[in-house]
């Protein structure tokens, strides 16, 4: 299998392609999908009466039995997924044109995740805050909606702050039925009150997933010498000795990180961690084999 | 070693890179960061100010300055070895006096310009490379000598041998030398002048005259009246003059077999002619050429015009054994005045022509500059600056 780098698959402009490149790279292992949803399922045979919708004959048995039965169906329905993008300003790091952007990667794991639930035949929505307010699309399938969603993604400029517990529980809200819930962050800006929100989505019977994005830099930091940090978002500055201050800078990373995989596991919610330096398709591959482990209810807990 | 030692005072420029590097603001870094949450606070870098900052940068600074200075100081680290004082090597232009006066008799036997022809041989052996020149007026003929000298790249010498007749050479001719070329006065005594003998009148005619049948008479008329303005009717046999007039049956062969001019004789009689001498009448249009012992000119004047006889007349002079009234006189200049005159030839850097080999300073100003280039590329690579005191002042 060949793996496309970040870079590479971050230098397509087509979102649609790069998802579709992510989404085959990512399917080429041997592992069920992980949203398999409600498709329309055989349910029994009856004896046909007139006014029976002629394409619900079963020809076949007909033929072998000379006897008219219509085939039953099952009401089926199909899964709803919402994905929560992070688009505040603290996602538009490495801000450097030869690296992969945090945004940019969560973007290009996003849309592939999108490609995949609608090529399931399932529905997919998408949801994101910037500046206070909301920008959304409500679930729906097909390829028109798709690239509804793709284009919203490809709009997005990564800018200011945004609240995680009001875009999570915006999105639960969109979702008309039970469905999954699927947000892709770096979780900077989350709270007590942000898992609290979390569990409360969950007990509405959503599914609730944890994509968290990070950079090579943010977890290793391998700076040195005096240093003048600037907040993305609050714009706040602060100098610092990065070298002596990186084994501190990297055990607060390190708690943290474990923090929101803790918590995540805790109240049942999906967690990967995604780094911007790891091929996208591999880390989705990687984070749908686990999930699809998790679905499977023969799968032992331990492995989960 | 250095032509230009005092150019070592401007390596106290060196101190203004140091001071720079002493005293410039160490520049901090500025990173955009996602979040400041576990950065600590507290944690700020240390200045000292009496350290040097940047050590690479400043040692490339220091290192445009050291060779800018070493250029203008102007090394001579691979000196060529003709330039150095007391080399053999010199290059000899020689000018002989080739001018009437140096045909009387010399005081150590034979004539003057034999013995001229000598002397000028033996300078010419002893030098690493000569020319040799003869020429009725040497001053005029200063000019080319000096042009040679000037691109040889070693040292040069004038000579000039000469019976130094009151006239040969002023002065001034001498002036005009550029320095560094050594000028040397060689005199060859002569005896003291006698009347030139009268030509015999039944030497061959100064001037001959090639013309066409149709012309012949016009011809003779002017001949008679440049004889009647005084011009001689006979010449020496090794100097003849012909006139060749456009009527002539074989002017163009004539004109095809001819040579350049190579005797002085030659280049005297044809400025006389083209001077047209005492009467001033410079003649359009004059060619000439030589044969063996003879200086054709072709005029375009018409045989039996006014130009023809004027042209007759000054070709007779040309020709003619007669001196000029100036090359009878007896009169040389002092011994004391030429040495006067002299100067050695220079031991020094000549001031013109100078071996381009010689000056390794453009090495230098070549490394100079590549450090320059060098020095903004480490600038350009070095991260935005900001000055840490303002960092300070604004984490605090």
């Amino acid at each position: 299998m060949s793996v496309l780098t970040p870079s590479t698959v971050a230098a397509i402009d087509d979102l649609e392609l790069a998802a579709r490149l992510i989404v085959e790279g990512a399917r080429s292992g041997s592992h069920r999908s992980p949203f398999h949803g409600f498709t329309a399922e055989f349910s029994q045979h009856r004896p046909y009466r007139p006014g029976d919708d002629l394409k619900y004959l079963d020809w076949k048995l007909l033929g072998r039995t000379d006897r008219l039965y219509s085939r039953q169906f099952r009401e089926t329905t199909s899964l709803s997924v919402m994905l929560v993008l992070d688009a505040s300003a603290s996602m538009q790091f490495p801000d450097d044109p030869d690296v992969v952007s945090k945004f940019r990667y969560a973007a290009l794991v996003t849309s592939a995740l999108a490609y995949l639930v609608v090529s399931q035949g399932d529905s997919v929505g998408f949801i994101t805050m910037q500046d206070g307010r909301f920008s959304y699309l409500p679930a729906r399938g097909g390829r028109p909606h798709l690239r509804a969603v793709l284009a919203n993604i490809s709009r997005i400029e990564p800018r200011g702050a945004w609240s995680l517990d009001l875009a999570l529980t915006r999105g639960a809200d969109l979702l008309k039925r039970r469905g999954v819930l699927l947000a892709v962050s770096d979780f900077y800006d989350a709270t007590d009150a942000t898992f609290r929100d979390m569990r409360r989505v969950a007990r509405r019977g959503h599914d609730v997933a944890l994509l968290q994005v990070l950079s090579k830099p943010e977890i290793d930091f391998p700076y040195d010498a005096s240093i003048e940090f600037e907040d993305l978002e609050s714009g706040e500055r602060r100098v610092i000795d990065a070298g002596a201050s990186a084994r501190e800078y990297r055990s607060g990373v390190g708690s943290f990180l474990t923090r929101c995989r803790r918590e995540a596991h805790r109240d049942g919610h999906d967690y990967a961690l995604m780094r911007t330096d790891t091929a996208p398709e591999r880390a989705l591959r990687s984070y749908l084999i686990r999930r699809t482990g998790a679905a499977d209810p023969t799968t032992p807990r331990e492995a989960r | 070693m250095f032509q230009n030692p005092w150019a070592w005072l401007g390596l106290a420029a060196i101190a203004a890179p140091v001071l720079v590097h002493l005293l410039a603001r160490r520049p901090a870094r500025r990173i955009p960061f996602p979040t400041l949450r576990f950065l600590p606070a507290t944690r700020l870098a240390p200045i000292r100010r009496g350290r040097l900052t940047d050590i690479g940068l400043l040692v490339v600074r220091v290192g445009v300055i050291l060779a800018a200075v070493t250029a203008l100081a102007q090394p001579d680290w691979f000196p060529d070895p003709s330039d150095r004082a007391g080399s053999p090597d010199v290059a000899r232009a020689i000018l002989v006096d080739a001018s009437w006066s140096m045909s009387r008799e010399a005081v150590a036997g034979g004539t003057a310009a034999a013995a001229a022809n000598r002397e000028a041989d033996a300078l010419r052996a002893s030098a690493t490379t000569a020319r040799v020149a003869e020429s009725p007026a040497p001053a005029e003929a200063l000019t080319a000598a000096t042009n040679w000298l000037r691109h040889q790249p070693m040292r040069r010498e004038l000579v000039l041998v000469s019976d130094f007749q009151t006239g040969t050479i002023e002065r001034e001719d001498l002036d005009a030398t550029p320095e560094g070329i050594g000028v040397r006065l060689l005199r060859i005594d002569a005896r003291a002048p006698v009347a030139p003998a009268r030509p015999d009148p039944s030497a061959s005619p100064a001037v001959r005259l090639l013309v066409g049948a149709s012309g012949q008479r016009g011809a003779e008329a002017a001949r008679r009246a440049a004889e009647s303005r005084g011009a001689p009717a006979r010449g020496r046999p090794d100097r003849t003059v012909a006139i060749v007039f456009p009527d002539f049956e074989r002017r163009s062969e004539l004109l095809a077999a001819t040579r350049p001019l190579d005797q002085p004789w030659m280049f005297d009689a044809v400025n006389r002619v083209a001077r047209g001498d005492q009467s001033h009448l410079y003649l359009d249009g004059l060619t000439w050429s030589a044969a063996k012992n003879e200086v054709r000119l072709f005029p375009t004047v018409a045989a039996g015009s006014l130009g023809s006889a004027a042209l007759i007349a000054a070709a007779a002079r040309a020709a003619s054994p007669d001196p000029d009234p100036a090359e009878l006189g007896a009169t040389t200049i002092a011994d004391a005045t030429l040495r006067a005159w002299e100067r050695p030839a220079s031991d020094l850097t000549p001031v013109v022509g100078r071996n381009p080999n010689r000056f390794d300073g453009r090495w230098m100003w070549g490394l100079a500059l590549a450090l320059l280039a060098l020095e903004a590329l480490v600038r350009r690579t070095r991260p935005s600056p900001m000055p840490v005191e303002m960092s300070h002042e604004r984490a605090a």
